[in-house]
């Protein structure tokens, strides 16, 4: 089994806007021609990855928000703590020949839940892979 | 790949933070780059990663006993029995303000379990 990571550095804006990072991860995979597996863990604590097709981000946001509101917590930006929670920062996806195996229309998206401008994040990958 | 346990004094309903015996583990295992997976085998405990703050442990308290609500396994469910973090250089890279936490929502006190699944390259091989 090998191990290759690599951190992706991405630049968002806020709140609640979906970055698709599907093309870094694609890249990664490309390493492994056998079969394995990409880790993708988002740094930050306010931060979520979501693996979803493009067509329900919307809706997405919209659950949230009924959820978990941005207002009526103690910590200051604890709406985007508990979101980061309840989507995760950790995603796991298959890799085969080279390929992310995922559905056919989903992308992987880096989810800033946050207000901010120009707001630098570091996503840290790891493929871990059985050659042939 | 590695399995190592963690055990937790719980009284039953509680948040702790157990990033420093996780970080203990990779040090002891000595691995240097690959991951750590956390599972919480107890029933009705969970692990996530978050921000180790009073004031944002009552906050996901709140949102808890609002799911809690509908029923404590839908909290199971929303919040996960398992994470894990990356391990570079020997070090969890987790950035600032990212703790692993442990939730037990049994309100049956006593000594809980957390599996630890240590993958990647250790030292000495």
């Amino acid at each position: 089994m090998k191990v290759f990571s690599r951190v992706v550095r991405l630049r968002t804006y806020g709140p609640m806007r979906f970055f698709d990072i599907t093309p870094a991860a694609a890249e990664i995979a490309q390493r492994c021609s056998g079969e394995g597996v990409l880790r993708v863990f988002s740094k930050g604590s306010t931060s979520a990855l979501v693996l979803a097709p493009p067509g329900i981000l919307d809706e997405l946001s919209a659950v949230l928000s009924k959820l978990i509101p941005v207002e009526g917590w103690r910590h200051g930006n604890a709406y985007a703590h508990l979101r980061s929670v309840v989507l995760s920062t950790v995603r796991y996806i298959p890799v085969k020949r080279g390929r992310l195996v995922i559905p056919d229309g989903y992308r992987l998206y880096f989810l800033e839940t946050r207000p901010v401008l120009n707001h630098w994040r570091e996503v840290v990958t790891e493929l871990f892979c059985s050659s042939r | 790949m590695r399995f190592a346990r963690i055990s937790i004094d719980s009284p039953g309903y509680t948040a702790q933070d157990i990033t420093s015996a996780v970080a203990a583990l990779v040090q002891e295992q000595k691995l240097i780059n690959g991951i750590v997976t956390l599972y919480a085998v107890s029933p009705r405990t969970m692990v996530v990663l978050t921000e180790y703050e009073p004031e944002l442990l009552k906050d996901l308290e709140e949102l808890i006993r609002s799911l809690e609500s509908k029923s404590i396994a839908v909290a199971e469910a929303l919040l996960g029995k398992e994470t894990s973090a990356p391990v570079v250089k020997g070090s969890l890279e987790m950035g600032s303000f990212k703790n692993f936490v442990f939730i037990d929502l049994s309100h049956k006190p006593g000594e809980k379990e957390v599996v630890v699944i240590l993958e990647g390259v250790f030292k000495g091989g």
